[in-house]
């Protein structure tokens, strides 16, 4: 179609490293759901550093003459069975939310970081046989296999993690093979590798800088998937234990008092929604700023 | 005039179609003014960007809109304008009394019907038939169009089919309901050079059978002097030239016509090389003032970069866009251009 | 087509064993005497130890065991629950109804939420429609599906006390008012990502040539729409919609924890508490088997919709 002359006109001037730095950011910028995404994130982040300054009670200091209170302007979200305030649980849940999730997908990238580099630098029977089995396991739902670990283990944060942290290395794992197969392919690596360069160099100087802005997207929207499935696993009583202050487990202790005092499992569940979608916000976003072509679709 | 003319089967009257584009609106069809009379085989020429494409889909209104835009000028198909049209009106005229093909036969069939399944639809669309009756013609007109067995083509699908092939389905398709007017967008660039010469004579051949007009879309002069009637010339969304073939080839009666020919590469001398016109096309969100062909004219002067020619008579049936068409300054000129390219 | 499905079938093996391999050594990775955990109790005798041990198999080598507990599942013995004390096979039939009318009607929802949405969107695309559906794939995607249910409770049996909260029901009608709820929290997750995909699949669609052949014959909207376009767009909705059933496994576990609905969810996350291993590994696998062969069915799928795969071969 000749609708395409737009394509044609005059592209943007020659991109020095300084200019696509500051065209990321000015695309950032003009990306709404990016940003509501960041404003979502940041505000989490603050919750996280500032609780103790800006929760009204503490979190695990219950009145129980003052059970199940709703709403009001001592207790603005009102206080659960323990008679604990729920505004403050919330404040201080974002840690265990956002700190699990981190935790998972810091645990997945170091883990499969190396293992994505390797299968594609190797090749051949490695890369054939590693790529099956994380065919296999992107298949599964990792939350089905996190329920036989802690069948094994007993419920926690902690090793609820790292069951999910080893069970979302195909989701990075397999990004950054593509990434290093493609720069594998490029021929100044092949050059760099006629000339001597030993393979870390080429791995640290070609492959690793260009799998920074996949990684990063790809961590973003691991972390709302994280945040979700620890939340499961807390909502079914086989992550974080009580009386840790966490949003999961704040919405099944809410269930169960569901009738008479809703505040408690809606407000926990916003609190999970809310910090989810932001993550999803932003992981979308970055997507479309940092990836127009795979954005268009 | 002659009285074919005065009752074209298409007359395109100062047709504009805009694109709206974050650069600002690009003017792809701009004032385009051309007529197709009964039975005349006509060539829209151009290089790629001129408009052609955009021109021919606006025939069928079929640009998509947004971010197409008809900004003016109407297309009338036996008088009739078809801007007029609802789309329910549009749509009976589409593949019944006007059809279309397009460039890239693999594409442009849906890859999950067989073919004879995508010809049936047009039949069943257009005529009234059942199935039974539908596949009957679908399998006689695959044997006009000359396709080898017919009937067990019928029932393949266009990736087990060449390219050859799926373009002859293609103009089965479009010669269905026998349409008054054909137009075939660059219907061989994408096919290889041997076979492209079976569907020319193949399209010359059905247009002398059915005597219905073609508005033939190409980028090649060649396939032009091969096929046509009559020429258009298209350059930045506008006509720039129109004339029967013999006179155009002869006498070029515009600056940007002459560049073209002396493009073509020559036949009769392979080590002559062909000129290319030097420069591009001008963006056309930000068309020259003037004549748009003015930036890249050898003859340009101060006249070209103000004023804007209008499409004229410069001799009986010969219409040129350019200032200085017709005088004898410039035919003088446009010759020794030529005479260069020799 | 016959031979399609027979070389499918034939790599399910590797992937039943190796699925089966990483349950059984997870759970047995256990610290802790699983005889002792068994009886239920520290001051049991040692020769109640012995002959629990003896009866279980778990006096044999790691190995041994799995080599037994993999024939027992070829003969489709799952083995026996520890704290039930019966076949996990008779469980699992027990529990299984409930689940799979939850999934198959979740299923059913989401796709009749989210194909029309999903295509709407797309026809018009960059119009409120769009942004609505945009919203939608995002916060249904965002919000824990027990979240969800439990939503949807406060609204339709709380406050407008129009359906029930708990419980699968008595069969027949009384079954599908008490599992509309639970599919419809279940549904409206699975419909976030379909929607998306759907809404993708059909800008990329009708953007192909094709479709512009199709609307040069004369066709309606309609036709061009769903006859050509949609049909293209198919091939990725059902990929992804074979990819959910792994979520709606998951998913209806947590669901049915919501509205108490005893079903193979249930069963698994009980025995997970509990740790009755043989229950999770048995429950475990089967579900692997189950999501295994929907992806069969979905490769099958893909035949039928694209004659490229079936004929083998592209252009």
């Amino acid at each position: 179609m000749e609708a395409d002359v737009a394509l044609t006109l005059p592209t943007l001037p020659e991109q020095t490293s300084h200019s696509s730095a500051s065209m990321f950011f000015w695309r950032l910028r003009h990306n709404p759901k990016a940003m509501i995404g960041l404003a979502i994130v940041l505000l989490l982040l603050l919750l996280i550093l500032l609780a103790p300054v800006i929760s009204p009670y503490d979190p695990n200091d219950g009145d129980l003459k003052q059970s199940l209170v709703p709403p009001s302007p001592a207790h603005l979200l009102g206080t659960d069975k323990n008679g604990r305030d729920i505004l403050s649980r919330l404040i201080f849940g974002a840690r265990s939310a956002v700190g699990g999730a981190l935790l998972v997908v810091l645990i997945s990238e170091v883990i499969g970081v190396p293992i994505g580099i390797w299968a594609a630098y190797r090749g051949g029977w490695v890369d054939e046989l590693i790529t099956r089995i994380w065919d296999m396991l992107l298949a599964f739902p990792p939350l089905l296999l996190a329920f036989a670990v802690v069948a094994a283990f007993g419920p926690g944060l902690e090793k609820s993690a790292i069951a999910l942290g080893i069970l979302y290395v195909p989701f990075i794992a397999r990004v950054v093979r593509g990434v290093t197969l493609v720069q594998k392919e490029l021929t100044y690596t092949e050059a760099a590798k006629a000339m001597g360069y030993p393979s870390s160099r080429i791995v640290f100087r070609h492959i690793l800088p260009n799998c920074v802005s996949p990684v990063i997207v790809v961590t973003t929207l691991d972390i709302a998937y994280a945040m979700l499935d620890l939340a499961a696993l807390s909502f079914l009583g086989l992550g974080v234990q009580p009386p840790t202050a966490d949003w999961g487990t704040m919405l099944s202790e809410g269930q169960l008092v569901l009738l008479t005092s809703p505040w408690l499992a809606v407000s926990a569940g916003f609190a999970i929604l809310v910090a989810v979608l932001g993550f999803n916000l932003l992981g979308d976003g970055l997507r479309d700023v940092l990836d127009p072509r795979q954005a268009q679709r | 005039m002659t009285d074919r003319q005065q009752h074209p089967v298409l007359a395109i009257e100062d047709l504009r179609i805009w694109f709206k584009t974050r650069a600002g609106d690009v003017k792809a069809v701009d004032g385009v003014t051309l007529t197709i009379a009964p039975g005349e085989v006509v060539g829209l020429v151009g290089e790629s960007g001129s408009g052609k494409s955009v021109t021919a889909r606006s025939i069928m209104r079929l640009v998509p809109a947004p971010p197409g835009r008809h900004v003016g000028g109407a297309v009338r198909f036996r008088g009739q304008d078809l801007y007029a049209l609802s789309e329910g009106e549009m749509q009976d005229l589409r593949g019944g009394r006007i059809a279309m093909i397009f460039q890239d036969p693999m594409t442009f069939l849906n890859p999950l019907y067989t073919v004879g399944d995508q010809v049936s639809e047009a039949i069943l669309r257009h005529q009234h038939a059942d199935r039974k009756k539908a596949r009957q013609q679908v399998i006689d007109l695959f044997r006009t169009v000359g396709i080898p067995n017919a009937e067990e083509r019928f029932d393949a699908y266009p990736h087990q089919l060449s390219g050859g092939l799926r373009q002859r389905v293609m103009i089965a398709m479009a010669l269905s309901s026998r349409p008054d007017l054909l137009i075939a967008d660059e219907p061989t660039t994408a096919l290889d050079v041997t076979i492209q010469a079976q569907i020319l004579v193949l399209l010359r051949q059905l247009q002398a059978e059915t005597g219905m007009s073609v508005l033939l879309i190409t980028h090649d002069l060649g396939v032009v002097a091969e096929m046509c009637d009559s020429v258009a010339v298209m350059y930045a969304g506008q006509i720039v030239e129109q004339a029967p073939v013999e006179i155009l080839f002869a006498n070029p009666a515009h600056p940007y016509t002459a560049g073209l020919m002396a493009a073509i590469p020559r036949a009769d001398d392979p080590n002559a090389a062909p000129l290319p016109i030097p420069g591009a096309p001008p963006d056309m969100a930000r068309p020259p003032a003037g004549c748009r062909f003015n930036p890249r004219c050898p003859w340009a002067q101060e006249i070209c970069r103000t004023d804007v020619p209008t499409l004229r008579d410069i001799a009986p049936n010969h219409r040129s866009a350019c200032h200085f068409a017709g005088s004898q300054v410039f035919d003088w000129a446009i010759l020794s251009a030529l005479e260069a390219g020799r | 087509m016959a031979r399609l499905i027979a070389t499918r079938l034939l790599t399910l093996i590797p992937m039943m064993l190796i699925i089966t391999t990483i349950v059984f050594f997870l759970v047995h990775m256990i610290p802790g005497d699983p005889a002792r955990l068994m009886a239920g109790g520290t001051r049991v005798s040692p020769a109640n130890l012995a002959k629990i041990r003896e009866t279980y198999n778990l006096d044999k080598p790691v190995v041994t065991q799995y080599g037994l507990w993999l024939s027992d599942l070829a003969k489709g013995d799952l083995g026996r629950s520890f704290r039930q004390r019966r076949e996990v096979t008779d469980l699992i039939v027990e529990r299984l109804p409930v689940t799979v009318k939850l999934a198959s009607f979740s299923f059913l929802l989401s796709l009749a939420i989210a194909i029309p949405l999903g295509i709407l969107a797309a026809v018009k695309r960059n119009t409120w429609i769009d942004l609505v559906a945009t919203a939608f794939a995002l916060v249904g995607a965002s919000s824990p599906v027990f979240f969800t249910g439990i939503l949807m409770i406060l609204l339709f049996s709380f406050k407008l006390q129009w359906l029930p909260s708990i419980g699968p029901g008595e069969g027949g009608w009384d079954t599908v008012v008490h599992l509309f709820l639970p599919s419809l929290a279940l549904g409206i997750s699975l419909a976030a990502i379909t929607t998306r995909i759907t809404r993708s699949a059909m800008v990329e669609a009708l953007t192909q040539d094709y479709i512009e052949t199709a609307r040069a014959k004369g066709l309606s909207s309609r036709s061009v729409v769903f006859k050509h376009a949609f049909r293209n767009a198919l091939v990725p909705i059902v990929t992804v919609a074979g990819l959910q059933f792994g979520f709606l496994l998951v998913g209806s576990v947590l669901v049915e924890q919501v509205f108490g609905l005893g079903g193979l969810g249930s069963l698994l996350i009980e025995a997970v508490q509990v740790r009755d291993y043989p229950v999770v590994q048995g429950a475990t696998v089967f579900i692997a088997a189950l999501f295994i062969l929907i992806n069969l069915a979905v490769d099958v799928a893909y035949g039928v919709i694209d004659p490229r795969v079936r004929y083998g071969g592209g252009a």
